[in-house]
């Protein structure tokens, strides 16, 4: 049994209707995997921390009509969920503000584009679109974001073509 | 609204406080004007005043994992400012923001703790004024995304290397213990597999401010987005999130634990 089997039937011992979260017990990483560098998580916290600043802060009319700031809401919700979707193999994501106050993050990596729309709280909308077969996935999420995490993975695996970041 | 037949009870129970809220959608065009009508829905009960910082809110998602070195930070954040509502008597609390209801029942000395389907009554009756008001006055319908429930327990001890005689998650450890804390954190499930909340666990030795007194905290809060709408799925998910927290609270204490606090179911 592996030692996160092991903490996991620990838990369930006690009721199994209530699942432990072994999610934090390291696992070795799937054989088709390819890092492409680390990106510490200093890298990611740094890089986010200043964009989500400056587009809680934009001015209203920031697109020429009547753009409003990211609003704190979207903004917290898509942070704490990038701190769950955090991976040491993929770059921070390109946050991009919507002129209604709503949020988007994105990867261009690895002839995938996944955008991530951040509409308020508990609703989110994920498009993924695979350059390579020309299909395009959608995904509308409240609460649980395990495909969406599942496609982040995908971002870092050996494709048939070579690596590298396809043109937003 | 009745107590499960089946659920652990104590004659005394730990219990210092209880907190039952939800968070849902600031409400938009919200003031600071609109403060005073607010309190004065509750008024009559809960006449005493205070204003506190207010608190950022939080969302309970599944999938990904936990990062703990990665905290995305950024603010300050813009917001008005928490009311605390209070009884008279201080043992009843109803905390006001303009995305947060909250209701707390603490332990003050006087008076026993009135149990939870009491509270669960003035909750809902409390949450109903303030979805009634906010529909009437300011044309919205409040959109609640998540309940929240804690139960604050205080285990007097002599000494805090007693946690093996009230808790069943740690050994004796054979050496005197100073101070300690754990955080951990399961997922709840639905029946049919679906994640639908999570249960914090928070223990940590306290001292009275005299340094007299010991005791062990115990903190158990399940937080998740009812399934359901409106102040019914609100209800229905913070009724689930009690039945964990007594079971759980059953199984992490002693037998030991359980005859101190006359355990009668």
């Amino acid at each position: 049994m592996t030692n996160s089997q092991t903490v996991v039937a620990a838990f369930s011992r006690f009721n199994p209707g209530i699942k432990a979260d072994a999610s934090n017990i390291s696992v070795f990483p799937s054989s088709r995997r390819v890092t492409l560098s680390r990106h510490s998580e200093n890298e990611w916290t740094k890089s986010l921390n200043g964009k989500f600043n400056e587009l809680t802060a934009l001015q209203f009319g920031w697109d020429g009509y009547a753009g409003r700031p990211v609003s704190f809401i979207c903004a917290k919700f898509a942070a704490n969920l990038l701190e769950r979707l955090f991976d040491e193999a993929l770059p921070p994501p390109s946050l991009v503000p919507g002129s209604d106050g709503t949020l988007q993050f994105e990867w261009h990596i690895n002839q995938y584009d996944v955008e991530v729309d951040v509409l308020g709280a508990f609703d989110v909308v994920a498009t993924r679109h695979d350059h390579e077969t020309g299909s395009t996935e959608e995904l509308e999420l409240d609460t649980d974001f395990t495909a969406l995490a599942g496609w982040i993975s995908e971002l870092k695996e050996n494709r048939s073509t070579p690596l590298v970041e396809s043109a937003a | 609204m009745s107590r499960p037949a089946d659920l652990p009870d104590y004659h005394e129970p730990p219990l210092n406080e209880l907190v039952l809220g939800v968070q849902f959608d600031p409400i938009p065009g919200y003031s600071t004007v609109d403060a005073g009508a607010i309190w004065s829905l509750f008024r009559s009960e809960f006449p005493v005043v205070q204003e506190q910082p207010p608190l950022a809110p939080q969302f309970e998602t599944f999938g990904g994992g936990p990062s703990p070195g990665v905290h995305i930070q950024f603010g300050p954040m813009i917001g008005h400012m928490r009311l605390w509502f209070v009884t008279e008597q201080g043992d009843h609390l109803l905390q006001f923001q303009p995305d947060r209801l909250l209701l707390n029942w603490r332990q003050n000395g006087e008076g026993t703790y009135p149990r939870y389907e009491q509270i669960a009554k003035a909750f809902q009756e409390s949450l109903s004024k303030l979805c009634n008001h906010v529909q009437a006055e300011m044309g919205y319908e409040l959109d609640i995304n998540q309940i929240e429930i804690t139960y604050i327990n205080i285990i007097p001890v002599e000494d805090t290397s007693e946690q093996s005689k009230w808790l069943t998650i740690f050994p004796a450890f054979g050496f005197p213990i100073e101070a300690m804390s754990a955080n951990f954190s399961e997922i709840s499930q639905s029946e049919d597999g679906k994640s639908i909340g999570r249960l914090h666990h928070e223990l940590r030795s306290a001292v009275s401010i005299d340094g007299r007194n010991k005791a062990l905290q115990l903190n158990l809060t399940y937080r998740g987005k009812p399934t359901l709408p409106g102040i019914d799925g609100a209800l229905e998910l913070l009724g689930k999130g009690r039945l964990a927290i007594v079971k759980r609270f059953t199984e992490l204490t002693t037998n030991e634990a359980h005859n101190a606090w006359k355990r009668t179911k």
